[in-house]
């Protein structure tokens, strides 16, 4: 009895989690779909702790009840895990390929193994194909004991295979960092489920799911910390982060360009067209940045304003001329796709870090006065 | 005595506690909040995590599946026990410093940690020789000692006094914002406490431990909120955040219940930030960001970042009859900020404003309303 409780008080922990990162989960997580299936997991696993909380209880006679409802309740939780790995399939996938799933694709990942599963999880009551229970009231594994996790944990897998073969093809770092994650969400579970299968008879798949979402959970939320709602770059604060470490390992050998990005008469724009329209430009501004830092495989943020900071490591090619050169191609480029009707430019300045023995607002202040002097030639 | 399979699952959900904690752990990034903030919660964690170990070593003990010698596992007790008590001051200071940030310069706050500390050392590792929180009988089982409950009672100082206190400075301030975080640090409480009720109810069981681990979850969720919520520069809303408050007053408003929202923007700033640089340009920002703090104080409203250097107020028409009262109470609090902080430049605002009295008008419309006056009054001074 003692173990049923500290079992139960398991669960409750995670169940407690669930329901925490349920109510901090805001609209602005994902798309409207992404949040609905992602609360819908954290709603589904609540219950599922409750089902199993409940088998436990009853089958360690702490709630006397008939073998039935010990029965139902197993059954539930083996079915609730399945929808589970289904919802996570949903989620996951909606993530990894931007485009939808197709109707048929639905019906056969989605719809007709739920219902095989509900079949088989609520079947085995009375026909024991996953389980039965002996005379004496113990637990017995059924014929098909085997498939009752593995439909589980072949979702979890799929996604995970997915997640990471479509890494090896995806450039851009925020998205390859969500797929990374997503990917390494099973990590938990499996070992979770491998610990079930070794020592068995103690709840390890319920909190290794949990950590696999508390996982997912916080670095989504870090991940909004530092990146900027408007134009989806790094924000200011990450991009303090990242120049104070490439300071700490500055040397001759290791040195990099710090720029600073300003957009041209943008308060000109903003004043004459409306700050819909200077959100616009500030985009298509990021936009540019960004094809540009990949080119020089480079690290770019918002600043703050109409002004931009990017990050180039001092290697080859002829920097800091070609990075100049590149932002105006890209900028010229995205302008003509988006018809603009004004002209987008930008001045940028930049300065030389080779040594530790600097400050970030150095750096930033370096690179400004050079930007300065850069606009005043232009005007 | 309990089964080994008690014990397992015991462990098992002490360390079920460890590795939630941990995963926390590992994303306390260094902007959650000061440096001294960061350091005291993380600090906070990491005692947690040597509790569940020391925990887990005392109930494998227990279950006599080790047999180390009487003075180590006393060792383990004891510094259990004084862990309990440091974690509570490390939640002390940590709260201390988010209501007042510079509590940490104090010489006295410090002297009264370090004190405390020093009072909780001396009943923990003292038993060992006096047998006053707990001893070992001849067959090695664990005796409660007299003052057991007292000391256990007293690790508890750090915790009661960061509440009592951030719930006076939760009834004190009028911010908003300041508010919320005030309130969110006095319920930590309730995490300690309902273990300690717990515990205390049904014995036998590890209570505190997951009863924390719940509470850090808590604490830890609401600050990244926060981040995510709040402009890193000034501390005020962000943007996302003044378009959701928009979204949730919309459908309320009324000929009856209107609004007002102010948009203020600082004068010549462009020429600030090129003349005298981003930095100077940042604390110019940080300045009007104070004075439109103590505005928004004064007529219960809300504030926000807009991005760059535009700001957002928004107040309801019962608290505020006149707009012009606003722009005027503004203009002076940032003139009187200026004159604390010895700003050598003009550091002035316009500031532009519509009403929002009926649910049709749609925040783009509202803002861009609001920015044509701005637009007016600025071209007037100029």
């Amino acid at each position: 009895m003692e173990y049923a409780i500290v079992y139960v008080e398991i669960l409750v922990l995670c169940a407690v989690y669930a329901l925490i990162i349920l109510r901090s989960t805001t609209d602005d997580l994902g798309t409207n779909f992404e949040v609905r299936f992602f609360k819908m997991m954290m709603r589904v696993y609540i219950v599922m702790m409750v089902a199993d909380g409940f088998t436990q209880l009853q089958y360690n006679d702490v709630i006397r009840a008939p073998l039935f409802w010990v029965a139902f309740a197993y059954s539930s939780y083996q079915f609730l895990l399945g929808t589970l790995s289904v919802l996570w399939l949903i989620f996951a996938e909606m993530q990894i390929s931007d485009t939808q799933m197709s109707k048929r694709m639905v019906l056969a990942v989605v719809v007709v193994p739920l219902i095989v599963m509900f079949v088989l999880s609520f079947g085995s009551i009375r026909y024991g194909w996953y389980y039965t229970f002996d005379d004496a009231g113990h637990f017995v594994r059924g014929p098909l004991f085997p498939l009752m996790n593995a439909f589980a944990y072949i979702y979890f897998f799929a996604t995970t295979v997915h997640a990471f073969v479509k890494l090896r093809t995806e450039k851009s770092l925020v998205r390859r960092r969500r797929l990374r994650l997503l990917g390494l969400f099973i990590v938990a579970p499996m070992i979770g489920a491998t610990l079930q299968l070794v020592i068995g008879g103690y709840p390890f798949v319920p909190p290794s799911i949990s950590i696999g979402f508390i996982f997912i959970f916080v670095n989504i939320q870090s991940d909004q910390i530092n990146v900027d709602a408007l134009t989806g770059l790094n924000n200011r604060k990450s991009m303090e982060n990242y120049v104070s470490g490439m300071i700490e390992n500055a040397s001759e050998h290791a040195a990099f360009y710090l720029f600073v990005i300003d957009a041209d008469r943008f308060k000109e724009i903003n004043d004459s067209k409306g700050h819909v329209e200077g959100d616009r430009a500030l985009r298509l501004i990021a936009d540019a940045l960004r094809a540009t830092a990949d080119t020089f495989k480079g690290f770019v943020s918002r600043y703050g304003g109409d002004e931009f900071v990017a990050v180039v490591e001092a290697t080859g090619r002829s920097l800091p001329d070609a990075f100049y050169e590149q932002v105006d191609i890209q900028l010229k480029r995205i302008s003509e796709k988006n018809a603009l009707e004004y002209p987008l430019s930008v001045s940028a300045g930049c300065s030389r870090c080779a040594t530790p023995l600097t400050s970030v607002s150095a750096l930033i202040a370096d690179a400004d006065k050079m930007l300065y002097i850069r606009k005043s030639s232009k005007r | 005595m309990f089964s080994t399979k008690y014990t397992v699952v015991y462990v098992e959900l002490l360390m079920v506690c460890f590795i939630f904690v941990s995963v926390m752990l590992s994303k306390v990034s260094r902007d959650l909040g000061t440096k001294n903030e960061v350091r005291a919660f993380k600090w906070m964690l990491r005692i947690f995590l040597v509790m569940m170990v020391l925990d887990s070593i005392t109930q494998i003990h227990h279950a006599r599946l080790i047999q180390p010698s009487l003075t180590a596992i006393s060792l383990v007790y004891a510094t259990y026990m004084f862990l309990i008590g440091l974690m509570s001051l490390m939640w002390l200071a940590f709260a201390e410093m988010q209501i007042n940030e510079r509590v940490i310069q104090d010489p006295r706050f410090i002297a009264f940690c370090a004190a405390l500390a020093v009072l909780f050392a001396i009943p923990c590792y003292g038993t060992l020789v006096t047998g006053w929180m707990f001893s070992f009988d001849a067959d090695g089982v664990f005796q409660r000692g007299p003052f057991f409950v007292i000391c256990n009672a007293l690790s508890y100082t750090g915790v009661i006094i960061a509440t009592i206190r951030s719930l006076y400075a939760s009834m004190r301030t009028t911010a908003p914002s300041r508010k919320r975080r005030m309130r969110m640090l006095a319920s930590f409480m309730l995490a300690p406490l309902i273990g300690a009720l717990l515990q205390w109810l049904i014995g036998g069981y590890p209570m505190v431990g997951p009863c924390l681990c719940i509470g850090i979850m808590f604490v830890f969720v609401s600050l990244q909120n926060d981040m995510i919520h709040l402009d890193a520069l000034t501390g005020l809303n962000n943007r996302k955040s003044l378009d959701r408050y928009l979204e949730e007053i919309r459908p309320h408003a009324s000929e009856l219940k209107s609004y007002y929202l102010f948009i203020v923007d600082a004068d010549e700033f462009k020429k600030v930030n090129d003349r005298l640089g981003h930095i100077e340009g940042d604390r110019a920002l940080r300045r009007i960001a104070d004075a439109l703090r103590m505005t928004g104080d004064a007529f219960y409203g809300f504030i926000a970042r807009f991005g760059g250097d535009e700001f957002v107020a928004v107040t309801e028409n019962s608290y505020l009859k006149d707009p012009e009262d606003f722009v005027k109470a503004m203009s002076d609090n940032l003139k009187s900020i200026c004159e604390k902080h010895k700003i050598e430049y003009p550091l002035t605002v316009s500031i532009g404003y519509t009403r929002i009295a009926s649910p049709s008008m749609h925040t783009g419309k509202i803002l861009s309303a609001a920015d044509q006056m701005l637009y007016a009054k600025k071209k007037e001074k100029t």
